[in-house]
């Protein structure tokens, strides 16, 4: 199940204080002051610790104070100092800051220029107010300005006052890590603390080392200062953007919540709560049991029965896989709502988790353990259990137990077939529901052969170089059930063309691939076979009485993306997979082969594997091609040894198959 | 009728996208949606109507495109837009599954409604309030640009979705234009204007041939067109706007005090923008202290100008706040001075009145960035682009000045963009060469055509010296020197990378061409001297960029760079090609060859040409030193789809040459 499918949602959190609070004097007016701006700042013309960049943060502060909840409402003050490198890094003075017209406003805006010689020029308009998203109940504005005499060598800063409503608490969180360097920053929270009501103040973070916590002052402010924070670079192949922030998140215990629990507690709590609304969902035995007469035979293998079971989930009508409706819509269409699995067997239809909830339920009443089981989807956040996070719980998934072998399976995720798992739902952690507590289990990892992309092409050549033939490509496992749900929602013509159009993107320039075929469309436990005829201008180079050509007709995209010897992040592979390869080229009439390229194997380590040989056949030559990718993520430290992978693949796709014309051959 | 507020916008400006703005959307609007039975006649009558057969991967068809003009004496004007589309692919739900509206606080919406007709008949109706308005401002640009958008329930293949709109608006100019052609076929296409007595117009049809009012009653008009074909996006055309079917439009009131609203000859239109910036260019004194800091010590005009121009390309940042008429007419000098920032027209103002100061005039000069928009036969508004007309004193030569004119009213002008900021004063951008521009005066404009820049001012001299080992590591050497439009295009992709990362724009560039390298060293020369030729040197090594195969070792002489171009495949095309720009391009390259080796093979020289480039390239060995050179030229820049099966079989030339290979053989022991 993907992550829009979820409807458990824990954190959201914006309490109502109903109660009367008692009078307090009002806060002052936020000060005027600037901070001082050292000689040396101004005279910087690179950021030592991160040198080369256009700008980057000097200072930034953001305090957040909630003691006026009651009568003014919350307020967040930020303060930004950015100092400018270059003239692209002039961008920064175009200021947006976005808000809630509902919920909050910006005030107090103020912002100023700092020349290179100490000179202020200071932001005398008003900020331009511009209407981000506004419908009926909702208006997202944003204040937005541009800085003065901005030029290279400047310092800008601004500061404003994010003022909210009265009476509501909202969730704070303070995001460290931005695309620039951070070279200080000091947050602070002032919690909201009532006479009548306890509404105590948690935090949890990310991407930080302990030192770096937030720590409580006498007054009860939390405050934090952090130094040092690098920029995070946008790279091909790298680890979700999530995982790389460093970042502090407040939050409060929901309303009844017991106070000191232990972490033990806390996941037993909460697990427990969902899998009361499996259970309740669930509670039609005779149902399932007669739904199962229907599906599985008593003779049947108990994988076989699971897999049947599986079949069956996955002929409901998965409402989560179709565009969102509105409400309108979805009464136009009378969809009523699914109280149990009852309901949804005789609409047919469900959302994506109740699908996985009716195939526990039908799990069991064949006699099956099974349960739900909630995990991180790796595509975007880990699990830390002791963070207390169910946010971090963002897909969920069914497991079974047929023997002494576990199933982690999702049958909501309708193109990917019986043990075929999503693959940000697999190599991940999350607690498996039901009776045993704390039942925190780890999804296993898939091979890289359950995730192939094979691909045969039968070509022949003329004499001035072009390649024409047939290439049939098979997307198996992983790759297909990808393919699948990424083009769902088009037609064949559409389905046609993407796919076309990404073939023609392995392709070198000047080539053409057009698609003529597409087999198992249907048939999600089959590979998505693919068919069509390929034109490759200019393949073969003529040179005297050779013709030479390159050995492989692809291109490699992880070449391309690691390019660059720089390197700042981890590189992140989706889910292990292969390419597996097979071309056959034919001479033009009267040429014959002279050489091959020799067989090669290249295995740094066993995280990746590659292998190409050829052989010939009278006038074809046949090259065979295997690339293994066995690995998610490999530390930055690593990245020169992939490089130099990829770069030894690339080179070696590119070695030459001479042809000679055989009449002029000298032997 | 839509303000013109397209002064101002910059190439790389925020277009607005339908599709990518509807889709940004699609996961935003979910309101509520009425069943109706109040389905306006006009969408009925155009959902019942029988459609002929579509290509099939036609996602969608406008079953009507009809706007309404009404145009009352007191100048108001009220559009009436309806438009009705049958949903025929999954995938038209991106494109055409929102109503969308634009409009700003001059073009306010009075009425909008949108209704699907379901395959089965049933019909729902949203309304304006179920709406969802954004901002189309973005980034550096500050407006009052806005969009609302509805989604239309049930947009699903079989659908029929419609749409209606009012907008009423007191233009600055009565001039419109109707755009009736889109990326999907139109079956239906209507345009009705309604006069008062005494008023008069004259229209211009783009792209499509002349059409007559079908009918015409008192001061009534109707234009109807049926089964208006789809534009196909092909590489390398012209702007959408360039080839897509339109009417432009202009009114001519029967109160004389109106008239200065129309745009009656290009005159009329200088002489009204010259209205319009009367009192923009008063200097400031700290204004003129700064001419006078810049200017200090120089006497000769074309220093001086060169000093302004390089001031306002360096230190004044691209910053357009259009708000009303603030869309068309310039802020004051002295207040963009005093901001440090501006858009086009500001910059135009700014250095103008700077030049002004330092005794040089100069004249605005109003331009679209797109070629093809611009009919000199019918004057109008369709500008989107500001610049500068600088009167050259006498003394001045032209030596080194590329982008000069003489003109009968002005005299000898040169033209600089002041907004770009990479194009030094000599030179103009490409996208303005061979395009039609108003050069503004007091009294009046003249339209004129903007030359087409020679090749050779477009310069590329690529040297390397390399050396090949007898296991085909290549190691070496390459210095370019930029100038013109190639200089132009290195410095933004250098600049506007961080320092940090500049290797990686020249890693980028050879890895079009190289495998398995890694650059030991590099350096850049000039690249913030504008109108000095760019310097780039470089030191790699490649593993194995020579092939093995048995005893031959296989060399492709032409070790980097590529003049590739993306027409080479694809069907047949309906469009021209428009190039980037002229440019004469050459490389030249030594390797030295491994001892032991012998040639077995060269490839044979190249002489490749058409109308618009040639391409000549050679290889010979000497004294164990391959020579490789080559010689690129692009001569012209708009290809007539005539012409087309003529360059694509040159670039299929070009491809093939540059892949072309030596093969040496290992001599015998």
């Amino acid at each position: 199940m993907n992550l829009t499918q979820r409807f458990i949602c824990i954190t959201a959190f914006a309490s109502l204080l109903l109660c009367a609070i008692a009078i307090v004097p009002r806060r002052s007016s936020a000060g005027d002051d600037w901070l001082p701006i050292p000689p040396a700042d101004l005279a910087l013309k690179d950021n030592p610790a991160n040198p080369g960049a256009h700008a980057m943060i000097l200072y930034r502060e953001s305090a957040v104070n909630e003691k006026y909840t009651s009568t003014d409402g919350a307020s967040v003050n930020e303060y930004l100092r950015i100092k400018i490198f270059t003239q692209e890094g002039t961008d920064q003075a175009n200021v947006e800051i976005p808000f809630f017209k509902d919920s909050s406003d910006i005030q107090g805006v103020r912002a100023r220029t700092i020349r290179p010689d100490g000179s202020i020029v200071n932001f005398e308009g008003k900020p331009f107010e511009k209407i981000i998203e506004k419908r009926s109940g909702e208006k997202i504005l944003a204040k937005t300005f541009t800085l003065p005499d901005v030029q290279p060598g400047c310092i800008i800063e601004y500061k404003y006052r994010r003022q909210y409503k009265p009476l509501y608490l909202y969730d704070q969180s303070w995001t460290l890590s931005s695309d620039l360097f951070t070279r200080e920053g000091r947050f602070s929270i002032l919690p909201y603390v009532s006479s009548y009501e306890n509404y105590p103040l948690y935090f949890r973070q990310f991407g930080m080392s302990v030192k770096a916590s937030p720590e409580r002052q006498p007054n009860g402010t939390y405050a934090l200062t952090v130094h040092d924070i690098p920029g995070i670079a946008d790279e091909p192949y790298m680890p979700p953007l999530r995982s790389l922030q460093a970042r502090v998140e407040f939050y409060r215990l929901e309303q009844g919540t017991p106070p000191d629990e232990t972490q033990d507690r806390y996941w037993a709590r909460i697990a427990k709560k969902w899998d009361d609304d499996l259970e309740h969902f669930i509670n039609k035995k005779s149902v399932l049991e007669q739904e199962v007469s229907k599906i599985v035979s008593p003779a049947d293998s108990p994988e076989v029965k699971l897999r049947k079971i599986y079949v069956r989930v996955q002929q409901i009508r998965d409402l989560s896989m179709e565009l969102s409706k509105s409400e309108k819509e979805a009464k136009q269409e009378s969809l009523k709502k699914n109280s149990n699995v009852e309901d949804m067997l005789h609409h047919g239809y469900g959302n994506g988790r109740e699908m996985n909830f009716l195939f526990v339920g039908l799990a069991r009443a064949a006699g099956f353990e099974s349960a739900e089981v909630f995990v991180a989807p790796r595509s975007n956040n880990a699990f830390y259990p002791q963070l207390r996070d169910p946010s971090e719980l963002g897909a969920d998934i069914v497991w079974a137990r047929a023997g002494s072998k576990d199933y982690f399976l999702d049958p909501a995720s309708i193109y990917f077939p019986f043990d075929v798992l999503p693959w940000f739902e697999t190599s991940t952690s999350g607690i498996r529901l039901g009776k045993k507590p704390n039942d925190f289990v780890d999804v296993p990892g898939t091979l890289s052969a359950e995730a192939t992309i094979v691909r045969h092409a039968d070509l022949s050549l003329d004499s001035e170089g072009l390649a024409t033939g047939k290439l049939t490509v098979d997307f198996t496992g992983q790759q297909s059930a990808v393919w699948r749900g990424k083009i769902h929602l088009q037609d064949e013509t559409g389905r046609k063309k993407t796919l076309e159009d990404s073939i023609k993107a392995w392709l070198p320039a000047g080539s053409s691939f057009e698609l003529t075929k597409i087999d198992n469309w249907d048939k999600t436990d089959q590979p998505l076979h693919v068919e069509g005829n390929l034109n490759l201008s200019s393949f073969g180079s003529p040179v005297g009485r050779r013709i030479l050509i390159p050995a492989t007709i692809f291109v490699v995209p992880q070449s391309k993306a690691f390019q660059s010897a720089v390197r700042h992040n981890a590189i992140y592979f989706p889910f292990p997979n292969e390419e597996l390869d097979d071309f056959k080229f034919q001479a033009p009439p009267g040429y014959k082969i002279e050489t091959v390229p020799e067989s090669k194997t290249v295995k740094p380590g066993p995280a990746l594997n590659y292998s190409i040989s050829a052989s010939q056949q009278g006038s074809v030559a046949e090259v065979q091609r295997h690339l293994v990718i066995n690995t998610l993520l490999l530390p930055v430290e690593y990245f020169a040894a992939v490089r130099s992978f990829f770069n030894t693949v690339k080179s070696n796709d590119e070695v030459q198959i001479v042809l000679q014309n055989a009449e002029n051959a000298k032997n | 009728m839509t303000k013109s507020k397209s002064f101002c916008k910059m190439p790389k400006t925020l277009k607005i996208n339908r599709a990518a703005a509807a889709a940004a959307l699609a996961l935003l609007c979910s309101a509520p949606c009425v069943r109706a039975d109040n389905t306006p006649d006009w969408l009925r009558t155009a959902a019942q109507e029988k459609l002929p057969d579509y290509p099939k991967d036609a996602v969608a068809v406008v079953l009507l495109d009809e706007l309404q003009t009404t145009v009352k004496d007191n100048g108001e004007i009220e559009l009436r837009h309806r438009y009705a589309y049958k949903l025929l692919r999954p995938e038209a739900r991106e494109a055409y599954g929102h109503a969308v509206v634009i409009f700003d606080n001059e073009t306010k919406i009075s009425f909008f409604r949108a209704w699907t007709i379901l395959p089965n008949g049933t019909q729902i109706e949203m309304k304006e309030k179920e709406a969802t308005e954004v901002s189309l401002a973005d980034g550096e640009l500050f407006s009052d640009n806005r969009a609302k958008f509805i989604r239309f329930p049930e947009a699903n293949v079989g659908s029929v979705v419609g749409f209606e709109y009012v907008q009423r608006q007191r233009p600055f100019v009565f001039e419109d234009d109707w755009w009736f052609q889109d990326k999907i076929p139109t079956r239906r296409a209507r345009f009705s204007l309604q006069l008062p007595a005494g008023w008069e117009f004259t229209n211009y049809w783009a792209n499509f041939a002349q059409q007559e009012p079908q009918s015409s009653a008192g001061n009534q008009y109707v234009w109807e067109m049926q089964d208006v074909p789809a534009i196909e996006v092909e590489p390398d055309m012209p702007s959408f706007e360039a080839v897509g079917g339109r009417m432009v439009i202009k009114y001519f009131p029967r109160d004389p005090a109106l008239r200065a609203k129309s745009t009656g000859t290009w005159n009329d239109i200088g002489v009204w923008y010259s209205g319009l910036t009367s009192s923009s260019r008063n200097p400031s004194p700290a204004l003129q202290q700064k001419v006078a800091e810049l200017t200090a010590g120089l006497s000769d005009p074309l220093a001086k100008m060169k000093a302004l121009a390089s001031y306002m390309q360096r230190n004044i940042r691209y910053v357009a706040i259009e708000v009303g008429i603030g869309g068309v007419q310039p802020h004051p000098a002295a207040d963009v001075f005093a901001h440090q920032y501006g858009d086009c027209k500001d910059k135009a103002t700014l250095l103008s009145t700077m030049l002004k100061q330092a005794g040089i005039d100069s004249y605005y000069v109003s331009i679209n960035t797109e070629r093809g928009i611009i009919n000199p036969k019918f004057p109008s508004l369709r500008f989107n682009h500001v610049i500068l007309a600088i009167q050259l004193p006498d003394s001045v030569p032209d030596t080194g000045l590329y982008a000069i004119m003489k003109l009968p009213r002005f005299g000898r002008l040169l033209f600089f963009d002041p907004t770009n900021p990479y194009v030094p004063l000599g030179y103009l951008p490409s996208y303005l060469q061979d395009n039609y521009a108003l050069v503004v005066a007091q009294d009046g404009a003249d339209l004129v055509s903007l030359p087409l820049l020679p090749a050779a001012t477009n310069r590329l001299f690529r040297t390397g010296t390399l050396s090949l080992s007898s296991g085909g590591d290549l190691v070496g050497e390459v210095n370019e020197v930029r100038w013109g439009g190639p200089a132009v295009e290195s410095r933004e992709q250098y600049l506007t990378a961080t320092p940090a990362d500049r290797q990686k724009v020249l890693e980028g560039f050879l890895g079009t061409s190289l495998t398995n390298f890694s650059i030991t060293s590099a350096s850049l020369g000039n690249l913030e001297k504008y109108d000095e030729n760019l310097m780039v040197h470089y030191k790699f090594a490649v593993d194995a960029y020579a092939k093995t195969a048995g005893n031959l070792l296989i060399i492709r002489p032409r070790v980097v760079g590529d003049k590739g171009s993306s027409i080479l495949t694809g069907k047949t095309r309906k469009y021209p090609i428009e190039f980037e720009g002229t440019t004469l391009q050459s490389d030249m390259f030594d390797i030295t060859l491994p001892a032991g080796y012998v040639v077995d093979e060269l490839p044979q020289p190249v002489d490749a040409k058409c109308d618009y480039a040639t391409y000549k390239s050679n290889v010979e060995v000497k004294d164990n030193v391959l020579h490789y050179k080559r010689v690129y030229e692009v001569k012209g820049v708009v290809v007539p789809t005539e012409k087309l099966p003529e360059v694509r079989d040159f670039f299929h030339q070009v491809a093939a040459a540059e892949k072309s290979s030596a093969v040496l053989r290992r001599a015998s022991p």
